[in-house]
């Protein structure tokens, strides 16, 4: 017997010692990370913008997982950032980049305590809920897709476009940039006999959703043939002029090697980066640029139509909210959201979840908060996630 | 005695279990890709087709760029990583020869994702200004080079892959050539060879084990995920040449399968490529073993 | 000079400048991870949180370095505990028909693809547990590293001479003494050479933990049931990433990570130099 003993022991010991380090080390790290004044903050903004309810009520501490959208991730990090100083470390919100797809995909699964997404869920995954408690979701900031371009000796601004050009180009139809269609839009660019070559997203991704739901809008052909996903085939990759390229950077880095090429990237990060970007036609027939004002005057253009946080938003959006009405909207312009269960078994990850949330809505979209190139949400839709968060509540 | 019995019984248990992982591994690929299979059959294998808004998938493309990439990879590691084997036991001396020895080993324990980041950064650039702009530039007429390059592609993909391959296909040889009875090559002195002459008889007498390192390090390439992926470009078509950017099934699998869930199909069509993926692996491996043992055999 | 002795010349030449070719990419990875990386590594970033994406804090690495210890300690427990042990029947059975197909199994899942290994994980352990967690990491990892550990205890045990083997059981010892104490000394340093060929493979693969552990940005650890961080899970979202900041911290992630790897590779170096003397 003694052998078996020995065997059990020597088992229990490696385990053992494994679990001690594990956790041994995550003790030490925590503790360092606690007393480390780590993530200096400056005074004053937390007396700015700290509201009451944070700093004089007793906060429940914890973590809250959340993973979905790759351009809500700045805002998101910032943000939880901004949250982790405010609550001192007690609500740590881990938000991890993987696309709107991967998102919806995990929160399914039931793997995620909420995801962040450029489209509302799928409307197949919204009943899935229904019958299981239900949802929430609602938008947390504006985003748009910037139309982005490398012709030589035509500057950022210039080339102007429409939606129906755009979905002839991506579905091969248009392939010079001297074709008539483009030419008699831009008569004092000259335009070179060259094919046009055209950058799409790889990976899966809600800037992909959003612009195809756009062409879906304004093109029938578009809508027959290629349709709205996160993913989609492009028929422009059949002629061989099409580039894939992963994430909006890798769409960016395409766009900047290759002359003579069309792209579509986060307005955010098409300014970022320093690409030029293409005036497009609105349903006005005026050519806009995706701006901070264009921007807000699409969303402020969308408001009446905009469902409640628990109802299906999948109907509408983003296909009917593309190309809205007002001289100054902007067509491509869209929201981010956030996506919740109703119903968690967790009371704590409940209150975790309406505290941060709340905070994202209110003080979150104050322009301190917000970062550059991001667009903070009018009020009134501010208000729909609000009165959503009311609905939060725990059961088994 | 019943210490050494349950002391055997435990090793046997120990033993086992990786039958049983392997196992399981094999019967979830199966279990999970099987609705793929069932509805499309073999034309899931011989279409290209990435598209989830009508639930169609096919994995030709993907197939095509492993194929692809680790062509190019074992085309460029194979002289080499011959080379580096001869030259470490027969080149140099001995001291010089555990610093080799040691280099490359050391490059065989690098993390891939390290591989993946110098790739990414500093290889790709490097390729496409002063090897692959000037192929396409000036002899931008053959096929293999049509492709305008951007700095990731099919070809950057497999010139990493070979750099973090030769380790192991010339570890293999490395093995083989110090193993040649000593006698052999004093025959082949004596009868007035000079040393090239030599290095290749023995060559030519380690041949089954130079095939069984390029099978070795092949069956790696194939299945390399991290550092294809961030080098190889990641899109789903027919590769038009080396310079196209495109996938591989590992690098599918590992961009796709987070969003898999949102789609019906998507799940099985990826455990499909998984599946292929590990078929494609297991016969290549096995044909390197079988010439490894041959030429334990054949010594 | 006859054409036969300058075609050895030429070929001598050729192998050599090939050889040396193939050993410049190591150098010049370890070069450019250490010249951008350390320039990010400090103590600070071995322990503070990730930077956010925009703007200019420094921030760190603490729980992906984390993490990693921890996923690093849990993947040796179980993949060295199956390994050793799987090593030991195939150094003391190596005749049966058993070790012979053990053998054959270790050597298809040193060639395995470790992506498919992270998707088995996924599925047992993430999809049923409805949650990333840091257990599905280890469990992918332990697998990736069983077949390594287990072929090179075999080695170990196999090494040791035959007298020594036959003196420990003409003591009558009984069989796990023999192994676990005696033997185990004469093969000490082959089995730690073993473990940190298994640690420096667990500290080093990606694959296996995109789809297991999520990561996490503030939390160090939160439980063997909760999403963890990895340091190269870090370097390969953030190196995809559009964000240069990220780009940075990638780079010093990198160099951590590199420093790991080569402090296990030089001290697995000096057990064996020093088992040889």
């Amino acid at each position: 017997m003694r052998g078996r003993n020995l065997l059990v022991m020597s088992a229990v010991i490696v385990v053992a010692i494994a679990l001690v380090i594990a956790f041994g080390l995550s003790g030490i790290f925590r503790g360092e990370a606690d007393q480390t004044p780590a993530i200096s903050t400056t005074p004053s903004l937390i007396t700015t913008t700290a509201p009451a309810a944070i700093t004089t009520r007793e906060l429940p501490s914890g973590t809250i997982n959340g993973a979905g959208a790759s351009f809500l991730n700045p805002q998101m990090q910032a943000w939880a950032m901004k949250f982790y100083e405010l609550t001192n470390g007690k609500i740590q919100v881990n938000y991890q980049s993987i696309g709107s797809g991967a998102g919806q995909a995990k929160f399914r699964e039931g793997m995620l305590d909420f995801a962040g997404s450029d489209v509302p869920l799928k409307k197949g995954i919204y009943n899935e809920f229904k019958e299981k408690g239900g949802i929430i979701q609602f938008p947390v900031i504006i985003g748009s897709v910037a139309i982005v371009y490398n012709i030589p000796g035509a500057e950022s601004g210039r080339l102007r476009l429409t939606g129906e050009i755009l979905a002839k180009i991506y579905l091969g139809e248009i392939t010079y940039w001297d074709d008539p269609a483009i030419k008699e839009l831009n008569p004092d660019i000259a335009l070179p006999h060259e094919r046009i070559i055209a950058v799409h997203r790889s990976d899966g991704s809600g800037t992909t959703f959003v612009l195809t739901a756009y062409l879906s809008k304004v093109s029938e052909k578009w809508k027959e043939k290629v349709g709205a996903d996160f993913t989609v085939q492009w028929p422009v990759d059949e002629i061989g002029s099409g580039v894939g390229a992963k994430g909006n950077e890798g769409v960016a880095a395409a766009v900047k090697q290759n002359q003579y090429s069309i792209g579509y990237v986060e307005a955010a990060y098409a300014y970022e980066l320093g690409l030029n970007v293409a005036e497009i036609r609105n349903s006005d027939g005026r050519y806009v640029l995706p701006t901070s004002e264009t921007m807000k005057a699409a969303a402020g253009a969308l408001m009446a139509r905009l469902p409640k946080a628990d109802e299906d938003w999948s109907g509408i959006f983003p296909h009917e909210v593309m190309d809205p009405p007002g001289p100054d909207s902007y067509p491509i312009t869209s929201f981010s959201f956030v996506i919740l269960r109703q119903v968690y078994d967790d009371p704590v990850k409940v209150e975790l979840l309406r505290e941060f949330f709340k905070w994202v809505l209110t003080a979150g979209q104050e322009s301190e908060n917000i970062v550059k190139g991001y667009i903070p949400l009018p009020p009134e839709v501010a208000e729909i996630g609000l009165r959503g968060l009311e609905m939060l509540r725990a059961g088994g | 005695m019943n210490t050494d019995k349950a002391f055997r019984l435990s090793l046997f248990f120990f033993t086992i279990s990786s039958f049983i992982i392997v196992a399981s591994i094999v019967v979830s690929l199966i279990a999970t890709s099987y609705p793929i299979f069932m509805r499309d059959g073999l034309s899931f294998i011989i279409r290209g087709a990435w598209n989830p808004v009508r639930e169609d998938y096919g994995i030709l493309p993907a197939l095509l760029g492993t194929l692809i990439t680790s062509a190019i990879a074992i085309a460029i590691a194979l002289p080499l990583s011959i080379s580096l084997a001869v030259f470490s036991s027969e080149l140099i001396p001995g001291k010089f020869k555990i610093i080799m020895n040691n280099i490359s080993d050391l490059m065989a324990s690098l993390p891939s994702v390290i591989y993946g980041l110098w790739g990414l950064f500093v290889l790709a650039p490097i390729l496409h200004q002063f090897v692959m702009m000037p192929l396409h530039t000036h002899l931008g007429f053959i096929p293999l080079f049509s492709t305008r390059p951007v700095p990731t592609n099919l070809f950057t993909a497999g010139v990493l892959l070979a750099i973090m391959i030769v380790p192991f296909a010339s570890s293999v040889i490395r093995e083989a050539y110090s193993a040649i009875p000593y006698y052999l090559k004093e025959a082949a002195y004596s009868l007035g060879m000079n040393r090239w002459e030599v290095i290749r008889m023995m060559l030519g007498y380690i041949k089954s084990a130079i095939f069984a390192g390029t099978f070795l390090a092949l069956g790696r390439a194939m299945g390399e995920t991290v550092a294809v992926a961030m080098v190889v470009g990641n899109i789903m078509r027919f590769p038009k040449s080396l310079f196209d950017m495109g996938y591989t099934i590992s690098s599918l699998i590992a961009s796709q399968f987070p969003n898999a869930e949102v789609y019906e199909f998507m799940v099985p069509a990826l455990y499909g490529g998984a599946f292929m993926l590990f078929i494609m692996g297991l016969a290549i491996n096995l044909i390197g073993f079988s010439m490894m043992r041959r030429m334990v055999v054949h010594r | 000079m006859s054409f036969r002795k300058i075609k050895e010349r030429i070929m001598l030449g050729l192998i050599a400048i090939l050889a040396l070719l193939s050993a410049v990419p190591i150098f010049a990875i370890i070069f450019s991870v250490y010249f951008e990386g350390m320039k990010h590594v400090s103590l600070s970033f071995l322990i503070d949180l990730p930077p956010p994406p925009i703007g200019d804090k420094a921030g760190g690495i603490g729980p992906a370095l984390a993490g990693s210890l921890i996923l690093i300690a849990l993947a040796l427990a179980i993949g060295g505990t199956i390994g050793f042990f799987t090593g030991l029947f195939l150094s003391e059975f190596s005749h049966t028909k058993l070790a012979q197909q053990t053998q054959m199994i270790l050597q298809i899942m040193v060639e395995f693809p470790t992506i498919i290994v992270g998707l088995f994980a996924y599925t047992v352990l993430v999809l049923p547990l409805k949650r990333f967690n840091a257990l599905a990491g280890a469990f992918a990892l332990a697998i990736v590293i069983i077949p390594y550990i287990a072929l090179n205890v075999k080695e170990a045990y196999k090494s040791i001479s035959f007298t020594l083997k036959e003196a420990a059981f003409s003591l009558g010892l009984s069989a796990p003494t023999a192994y676990l104490r005696v033997l185990l000394g004469a093969a000490k340093s082959g089995v730690l050479t073993a473990l940190l060929i298994g640690m420096a493979k667990a500290a080093g693969e990606t694959a296996p933990l995109l789809f297991t552990i999520l990561g996490s940005t503030f939390t160090y650890f939160a439980g063997l049931d909760q999403p963890i961080h990895a340091i190269p899970l870090l370097i390969y979202n953030f190196a995809l990433s559009p964000y240069e900041r990220w780009h940075q911290v990638a780079w010093g992630a990198s160099a951590v990570l590199l420093t790991i790897i080569l402090t296990i590779f030089l001290v697995s170096r000096m057990i064996i130099r020093g088992a040889r003397t």
